[in-house]
């Protein structure tokens, strides 16, 4: 028999859950904790087999909470539960050590089913998170991680710099302000990893930008 | 009734800048005393005048604004405490009138600070007390009546402390009656009321007229039918005796009939009599102009027709009530006369109409309810941020003090020590060098607190315009928050009950009135979702602007029309969340006008922060636009995209090229 600890202070939320499970062959409701703290105090005492977390919680954010749990605890599998479907907050679930997570409103098909993954040690995403964006989401991840993309007008001062123009030139030349002009050029050196204009032009000519 | 309060409570507290020259202002003849007094205080004296007449009665702000400054500079430079007192006094009137709460209070408390260093005792009292009365006139406004009581009751060991003078005492305890009006609290306001009859004959008469409103309305409140009576006999003689000017006068006559017929309601309920005084009330209500009371004059005719059960003459004049009200923003007296047409409706069984004002009524005090809650919200961040900024100002004030005792002190030890040293000379000599030093240090040091000091003052005008909109936010953020865990809940509750119920009994699965309520609570779920989302997305409160606009770019690409990129740059610190929430609308905004008029394919967001600074860039490859002569509806995006830009004191520059694109740059100083 395998127990499930629910965190969530909705009250309604903990008997629906309980609910789905009562006729379940080999899982039952160990019990229902309505904060972080009576969560971390149960965990000190009990080590269930799931744990049902949400996400919004009186006293310690649910996020901040799984990285607690999973502190101390190595094998209990966390499921959150969300009532949001925001990329962000889903990937930011799975790095803090969770093993999967299901929208509330789900069916007790899918409850079943995310419990029975993240026990073989997989990854559990509710079916209605779109996976797309979730792929997605990574690409661009590890895009941020290569060559900086480069605005127009980014583009457009270098080339002017390079071509041996001042700030205030450069200004006169695109009809905008020297203060913007300096604004822009200290980006790029940020974006680009330089501290003088010489290595940034030298930045730029080596990655074939001017 | 609240404008009436309004009103009745800012006549008392611009007495005082009325009576300086008397009830009619010669325009010519103070620009002739600005333009030739020899002495600085008649100059500036008559500068503030000018300022206030230009700005309360000829309405030109800006022009009035300019010559208070001039005053304010002239008073300034010139040391005349006194002088300044007032010019803190009117521009923080004109703040009350412009609902900015924060910046009259900050006045306010200035004036106060400024008048604890007037040698003369009765002018600094009398200035004291006059702050100390607005500031409760600004809580009284606000709906705190505890709040302004505790002011008024502090006006009043003031005044108890200076000589004894009748006006500012009767103006405490008119405004007093008046707090314990609002608190229900009628014996008391009976009790307040009744101190000043022994002063009634000091009392100037532009003072009376708010004095017998609260004395009638204590009266009639506790019941003293007859007394209240007496009073309107001794208002209605009024007419002939007081010295007031033609504008007071009206405000008198409009007075004194509506009470008339608020008596006729209720102490005599001769509802005929009650009329006639409703419609002189309406009279001197069109003949002083003063649209405020016209629909008050036309609600209390409705009530008095519908007493003689006179719908069908009592139908159209509530609806003008109504309507006018609704045009003036007096929601409590549409409120009011969409109950009572609602009920005569029903009365004379016309269902139909009775229904709709039954409904627009509910939706009125639905909206009256959460247009306080704001009002609320945002009074009291104005009130927690103003303290926190004059707690920040009087311990950078105290250091400055501190310092300058300090130079001072080292002033003095150097005299000494030159004086009386001959044989050391050398030592001292070389000592002095040193002190000297020093001394320039600490000179530099104290300039840089002054600059401090106002860079911190400007810092306060911003942050009351910020806590208006944070108030939104504030209240967004309460609103998506309640939707999530109490709505959201609910539903999520009712699918897992479907879905156990569905497991338990299979054949309903084949049932369609069951299978279609399923779908619809799933429905209902993601549009409770949706909704909440919009309002305040979860990312951006729990994981920060970057991912929250990360997403963002990502729904939007995923739409395939336009493909958004993000760039980040030193962002791996939170900013403040206030800023967060700010930035992140600038930026949904930008997103918006990109989507709705450039027709581009792609876009940029990027991110650079260096240190204190921060500089967002937004860019597309559109159609451009003429940043000059932009068409309405991209002016009106790019207007609030500014207003908020200009919250955070940051600079915009937007570039537009025709059939290129469009480059957005912002730049904010983030303070940690």
């Amino acid at each position: 028999m395998r127990s499930i600890l629910v965190v969530d202070d909705h009250p309604l939320v903990g008997d629906g859950i309980a609910m789905m499970v009562k006729d379940m062959e080999d899982v039952s409701l160990a019990a229902v904790c309505k904060s972080g703290k009576e969560a971390l105090a149960y965990l000190e005492r009990q080590s269930p087999d799931f744990i049902l977390l949400d996400l919004n919680l009186p006293d310690i954010d649910g996020l901040e909470l799984c990285v607690r749990i999973r502190k101390d605890n190595k094998l209990v599998k966390i499921i959150g539960l969300t009532s949001t479907n925001e990329a962000g907050i889903i990937t930011q679930l799975l790095s803090n050590g969770a093993n999967g997570y299901l929208l509330k409103n789900m069916e007790r098909e899918e409850l079943i089913q995310a419990m029975e993954e993240v026990q073989q040690g997989k990854i559990f995403l509710s079916k209605a998170a779109n996976q797309k964006i979730l792929e997605q989401y990574q690409s661009v991840r590890e895009a941020l991680q290569k060559f900086p993309m480069l605005t127009r007008r980014e583009k457009e001062i270098l080339v002017l710099l390079y071509e041996g123009h001042s700030g205030p030139t450069i200004a006169d030349k695109l009809c905008l302000s020297p203060f913007t002009i300096e604004t822009h050029r200290k980006n790029l050196m940020q974006k680009l990893e330089v501290n003088t204009t010489q290595q940034l032009l030298k930045v730029a000519r080596d990655n074939k930008l001017v | 009734m609240r404008q009436k309060i309004g009103f009745l409570v800012l006549l008392i507290s611009f007495l005082s800048v009325f009576q300086v020259y008397g009830q009619r202002f010669k325009e010519d003849s103070v620009r002739k005393v600005i333009d030739t007094a020899k002495e600085d205080t008649l100059r500036v004296a008559a500068m503030l005048d000018y300022a206030n007449y230009l700005i309360r009665h000829k309405n030109e702000v800006p022009e009035g604004l300019e010559v208070l400054q001039q005053a304010y500079d002239l008073a300034k430079s010139k040391r005349l405490l006194k002088e300044l007192t007032r010019y803190h006094l009117i521009l923080s009137n004109h703040l009350y009138l412009q609902n900015d709460w924060a910046g009259a209070i900050e006045n306010l408390n200035r004036m106060q600070v400024v008048a604890q260093e007037i040698p003369d005792l009765d002018a600094r009292g009398d200035a004291i007390m006059r702050s100390t009365n607005n500031l409760a006139g600004i809580h009284y406004f606000n709906g705190d009546f505890l709040g302004a009581l505790e002011y008024y009751l502090k006006g009043l060991e003031l005044v108890d402390q200076l000589p004894h003078n009748a006006n500012s005492k009767s103006t405490l305890y008119v405004n007093i009656a008046s707090v314990y009006r609002q608190l229900k609290l009628h014996d008391k306001a009976y009790e307040y009321i009744q101190r000043i009859t022994p002063m009634l004959s000091e009392m100037s008469d532009v003072l009376k007229v708010p004095y017998y409103y609260e004395l009638f309305q204590s009266q009639l409140n506790t019941g003293r039918g007859e007394e209240a009576r007496q009073t309107l006999e001794v208002v209605e003689n009024g007419f002939q005796t007081f010295n007031l000017n033609e504008g007071q006068m009206q405000d008198l006559r409009i007075q004194f009939h509506e009470q008339s017929g608020l008596y006729e309601m209720t102490v005599t309920q001769d509802y005929r009599k009650a009329l006639a005084q409703f419609q002189f009330h309406l009279k001197s209500s069109l003949d002083a102009e003063s649209d405020y009371s016209v629909v008050e004059a036309k609600y209390n005719i409705g009530t008095a027709l519908d007493s003689l059960h006179l719908y069908d003459q009592a139908i159209p004049v509530l609806k003008q009530a109504f309507e006018q009200g609704r045009a003036l923003d007096m929601e409590e007296f549409s409120l009011k006369s969409a109950k009572l047409l609602a009920k005569i409706y029903a009365k004379s069984q016309r269902e139909k109409e009775g229904l709709y004002f039954a409904q627009v009524a509910i939706h009125l005090s639905d909206s009256i309810l959460s247009a306080e809650k704001l009002k609320e919200l945002n009074f009291l961040e104005a009130k927690y941020q103003t303290q926190k900024k004059e707690e920040e100002i009087s311990k950078l004030n105290e250091l400055n003090a501190a310092r300058e005792l300090e130079v001072q002190q080292r002033n003095r030890m150097l005299l000494g020590l030159s004086i009386g040293g001959s044989l050391l000379l050398l030592v001292l000599g070389l000592l002095y060098r040193n002190a000297k030093q020093r001394q320039i240090i600490a000179e530099k040091d104290q300039k840089l607190q002054v600059e401090q000091i106002k860079f911190l003052e400007h810092q306060q005008q911003v942050v009351s315009l910020q806590s208006m909109v944070n108030g939104q936010e504030t209240e967004r953020t309460r609103i998506a928050k309640d939707l999530h865990d109490g709505l959201g809940g609910l539903f999520s509750t009712i699918k897992m009950h479907f879905s156990t119920l569905q497991h338990e009994q299979p054949s309903l699965k084949t049932e369609p009135l069951f299978a279609k309520s399923y779908e619809m609570v799933n429905t209902a779920s993601e549009e409770v979702r949706r909704i909440a989302h919009n309002m305040m997305p979860e990312v951006l409160i729990k994981l920060g602007l970057v991912q929250a606009i990360q997403d963002l770019c990502h729904s939007i690409s995923a739409g395939k029309l336009l493909q958004v990129s993000l760039q980040a740059y030193g962002m791996d610190t939170r900013l403040s969340s206030s800023t967060e929430v700010m930035l992140f609308r600038i930026i949904q905004e930008l997103l918006n006008n990109i989507i709705k008029h450039s027709g581009a394919t792609q876009a940029i967001i990027q991110f650079n922060r260096e240190g204190n600074r921060l500089s967002v860039t937004v860019e597309d490859n559109g159609k451009g636009f003429n940043t000059a002569e932009s068409d309405g509806e991209i002016h009106s995006g790019l207007s609030s995209v500014e207003n908020r830009v200009n919250y955070l004191n940051g600079k915009m520059s937007i570039d537009s090229q025709k059939e290129v694109g469009t480059t957005v740059m912002m730049d904010f100083l983030i303070q940690e």
